[in-house]
């Protein structure tokens, strides 16, 4: 079995073996571009540090079925270790969700909406605000209107 | 590992009825016996055993004085010390969670950060000592403790990393493309939040009419959704096609119809309206707008409370209008009256059993547009009438799946037309509905003019050796005829052109009519296939039901393909059952009805005097793959066959699944819930039986 090496944004190198490296489609639509080649592949958007992660969900999940049904992929839960993986702070996971996107690796970009999606979920305004760190921009009047529309869905 | 995923309780109790002095001591001897296995590193079964106690605690959690707080706390403190010692860190965390609620104490925070410390989780830990430090227990056992914790902590955690909390926005980091699909995933009252957090939030929210195009308003705990929000919601969509909208609890269903009408339904495929409150004669109107505008993508629709004649829904659903609607479920409606059965007389539900087996009715109802309904739900329909119900059912002919709840209508006529009607239904339930009585007498008099009976030889033999004396005589004979007779002649009917589908699911609960031979009838060929079998209360069946399933398998009748696929067993694909509550099943019917279901996995038995220890032995040698087992109010069992039940159970099912499986663990096979509500049994035996049964694949 062959071996690809891919180079990180801060030029480290990752020797990964090719089968584990396809799972990203862009790798493998440049694999296929190019040949056979020695020469290192960069990848000028993801850092070594989530290069690192992105190849050990690789690893894990190389030999997974591919599914191509779309409300199956949406709505099965996220797996054990998939769970355990994703237990990184915001920064990670929102790098390895947009690593996942630029190297269009469906299943693992699913996994971390999927991990962002229940960090929202059950939550009110003011507790996403908290999780995210984000300032509250409305003035007190539209902030009023806009809990009256939604006052059904409180839940306490 | 597929064990593991799921939940299981078991709840195991005794002497309910007994002073409650009795039962605390009963109680505290069990949880020292867990200790004592605690002590002895045995952390799985001590584990089983303290959850087992708990879930007997929350049964009794009406009298809270006579479970001290002190005690419930040391139950869940060693059932997470149980589960960190097993590895199971993620657990033991939801239970301090869960307890934090149920009985505050600092214990839980301290017992949490530990976990967290040994993971290198200092953040987290911190974070979950203030918690415990802020929420308002003051003073207490553990206080000082977590003040100290706190402080060691704090500094532990600014060495680690200089942790500044950053800017953290999502919809800023993240492309358009990725936030949109996170918020696709929301529930609708979870996304309804994002629309309110902050202005960038806000304007993504409401200008994409994706997001609006599912709007599901269940779950909100019986409080109406105000007409006026989901106007605006609607509004949102700028035209683009409504998916599905889920009401309940709607207290101005009109103004909602009227918005409906100016929507664009054109792709609406669900519709799911419960209790509405509105007036016949001005929603029906524009109900039928609202149906006419989606009928040629609706696929579900749920209906309640009232404010629709069945019959006229009927008609306005059929495939003219709706050709893909598979599912169609109705609560709490009249039926009204229809031109085509204006002659109907109330008091006559049985006689009119006659007419629909006749020709006439048949070609006569021929004439209305059928529906494609694979699914039909018809629960507290008021004034449904055996006749009305055959007309509908008429009219289904791809029904799989049929649900009675709470309709005053007779079994008998409808058991009869089911075959008849649908012949590719597989599954059907009917369940409380009230006027089940069934007088024979009428039955009798209006057919016997009428039947020209072809008795199939089942029946005819039934009758000259093995049907019970107490149908000899009288009119049960004459009316299982007739029942043989419909139901034999359409099953040759569709066999020969559909072929007919078999029973996979049938649930017949507390049905006062029922008897053996009427169950034999409608199951008779379906034996092979059936999966569910639900017969609780069915208080007129006898072990002869269980012998009925056998018949085909004699050598006499003639049906040696069936014995030779199936291995001899006559209910190969049997995986629940229960006969709960049918009194007059006995001892030798269940040994034999075992030795027929290699495949079962569910089974009640609740409430049947029969269930002995024989019993007990015959069900763990021949149904290895039993994971819920109820046995509530046998009283027949004793300690050492409940004890033997489990030991035999747990090496032959490990045989079993030894092959394919190796996670079976040292004990219990993959049982996981077994009921033993008020049985006269020993404490040291429940304590033996709760080290034994699986939870959460623990």
């Amino acid at each position: 079995m062959s071996n690809v090496r891919l180079l990180s944004s801060d030029n480290e190198e990752f020797v990964v073996q090719k089968e584990v490296a396809e799972r990203s489609v862009l790798i493998k639509n440049m694999l296929e571009d190019v040949g056979e080649t020695d020469s290192a592949i960069p990848l000028p958007n993801v850092t070594a540090k989530v290069l690192k992660k992105v190849i050990e969900w690789c690893d894990h999940h190389s030999s997974d079925p591919v599914t191509t049904d779309e409300t199956e992929r949406r709505t099965t839960d996220i797996d054990e270790w998939d769970q355990k993986f994703m237990e990184v702070d915001q920064e990670t996971l929102f790098d390895i969700i947009l690593a996942a996107n630029y190297l269009d690796i469906k299943p693992l970009l699913d996994v971390g909406c999927k991990t962002v999606a229940n960090m929202i979920k059950g939550k009110t305004a003011e507790e996403i605000r908290k999780i995210f760190n984000i300032v509250n921009d409305f003035t007190p009047e539209e902030e009023a209107q806009i809990r009256k529309e939604n006052e059904w869905a409180e839940d306490r | 590992m597929a064990s593991a995923v799921l939940l299981f309780y078991s709840y195991l109790s005794r002497y309910i009825s007994n002073s409650l002095d009795s039962n605390t001591y009963c109680l505290n001897v069990i949880q020292q016996q867990g200790q004592t296995l605690y002590e002895n590193g045995k952390y799985r079964k001590a584990y089983r055993v303290f959850f087992g106690l708990q879930q007997l605690q929350h049964q009794q959690w009406t009298n809270p004085y006579h479970w001290q707080h002190q005690q419930q706390k040391l139950l869940l403190y060693y059932q997470i010390k149980c589960l960190i010692h097993l590895g199971k860190r993620q657990e033991a965390l939801n239970i301090c969670y869960t307890s934090v609620k149920i009985c505050p104490s600092p214990i839980w925070y301290l017992l949490a950060t530990d976990m967290y410390i040994q993971d290198g989780h200092w953040d987290l830990a911190l974070e979950v000592v203030r918690i415990g430090y802020s929420s308002s227990i003051l003073g207490g056992d553990k206080w000082g403790e977590l003040m100290l914790q706190e402080r060691i902590l704090y500094e532990g955690h600014l060495r680690q990393n200089q942790y500044v909390k950053a800017h953290m926005d999502l919809v800023e980091i993240l492309s358009y493309d990725i936030v949109c699909s996170i918020f696709m995933l929301l529930p609708l009252k979870s996304f309804v939040h994002c629309s309110g957090v902050s202005r960038s939030w806000r304007s993504l929210t409401l200008t994409n009419p994706l997001f609006w195009q599912h709007l599901d308003f269940t779950g909100t705990r019986f409080r109406p959704v105000p007409s006026t929000t989901i106007q605006l919601y609607l509004s949102r969509l700028q035209d683009a096609p409504l998916l599905s909208l889920l009401v309940h609890n709607e207290q101005n269903a009109q103004d909602l119809l009227k918005y409906l009408c100016q929507t664009n339904c054109s792709k609406l495929f669900e519709l799911d309206w419960t209790s509405f409150q509105c007036s016949t004669k001005a929603s029906w109107p524009l109900f039928r707008q609202v149906i006419f505008s989606a009928g040629k993508s609706l696929t579900t629709i749920r209906l309640g409370s009232g404010w629709f004649w069945l019959n006229e829904l009927i008609d306005l659903v059929s495939t003219t209008t709706c050709p893909y609607l598979t599912t169609l479920d109705i609560y709490g409606c009249f039926t009204g009256h229809a031109p085509y059965y204006h002659n109907d007389n109330d008091d006559d539900t049985n006689g009119r059993f006659t007419t629909m087996t006749t020709t006439s009715f048949l070609t006569h109802d021929k004439s209305l547009p059928p529906l494609s309904l694979r699914y039909l739900g018809l629960s507290d329909v008021h004034g449904l009438t055996a006749s009305h119900l055959g007309t509908i059912l008429l009219r289904c002919p791809h029904l799989a799946e049929l649900v009675l709840h709470n309709c005053p209508v007779n079994i008998i006529p409808t058991i009869g037309l089911l075959s008849h009607a649908c012949p590719l239904l597989q599954q059907f339930s009917y369940h409380q509905n009230k006027s089940n009585q069934f007088s024979p007498r009428a039955i009798t008099t209006t057919i016997e003019p009428l039947s020209h009976p072809i008795i199939p030889f089942w029946i005819a033999s039934q009758q000259h050796h093995t049907l019970p004396t107490r149908f000899r005589n009288g009119d049960q004979p004459t009316y299982s005829n007739l029942l043989a007779n419909t139901t034999s002649s359409t099953n040759k009917l569709c066999n020969d052109d559909t072929g007919h589908a078999y029973w996979k699911k049938l649930t017949l609960i507390q049905t006062k009519t029922l008897t053996d031979d009427l169950l034999h009838s409608l199951l008779s060929g379906s034996y092979h296939s059936v999966q569910t079998l639900d017969l609780r209360g069915n208080k007129r069946l006898t072990d002869h039901s269980i012998f009925n399933t056998m018949v085909h398998l004699h050598p006499n009748d003639g049906v040696d393909d069936a014995k030779l696929k199936n291995g001899g067993v006559a209910l190969p694909s049997l995986e629940e059952c229960s006969f709960a509550d049918c009194l007059h099943i006995t001892e030798v019917g269940l040994c034999s009805l075992f030795e027929h279901t290699p495949r079962l996995r569910q089974v009640d038995l609740s409430g049947l005097s029969g269930v002995t220890d024989v019993v007990l032995l015959s069900m763990a040698l021949h149904c290895p793959y039993l994971s819920i087992v109820r046995l509530a109010h046998c009283r027949s069992m004793t300690d050492d066959g409940v004890r033997c039940f489990i030991d035999t159970f747990a090496k032959n099912s490990k045989k079993e699944q030894l092959p394919n499986k190796d996670k079976a663990g040292d004990d219990g096979g993959l049982l996981q819930e077994l009921d033993l509500t008020d049985t006269y049994l020993s404490m040291e035996c429940l304590a033996y039986v709760m080290c034994h049964i699986q939870r959460s694949g623990i």
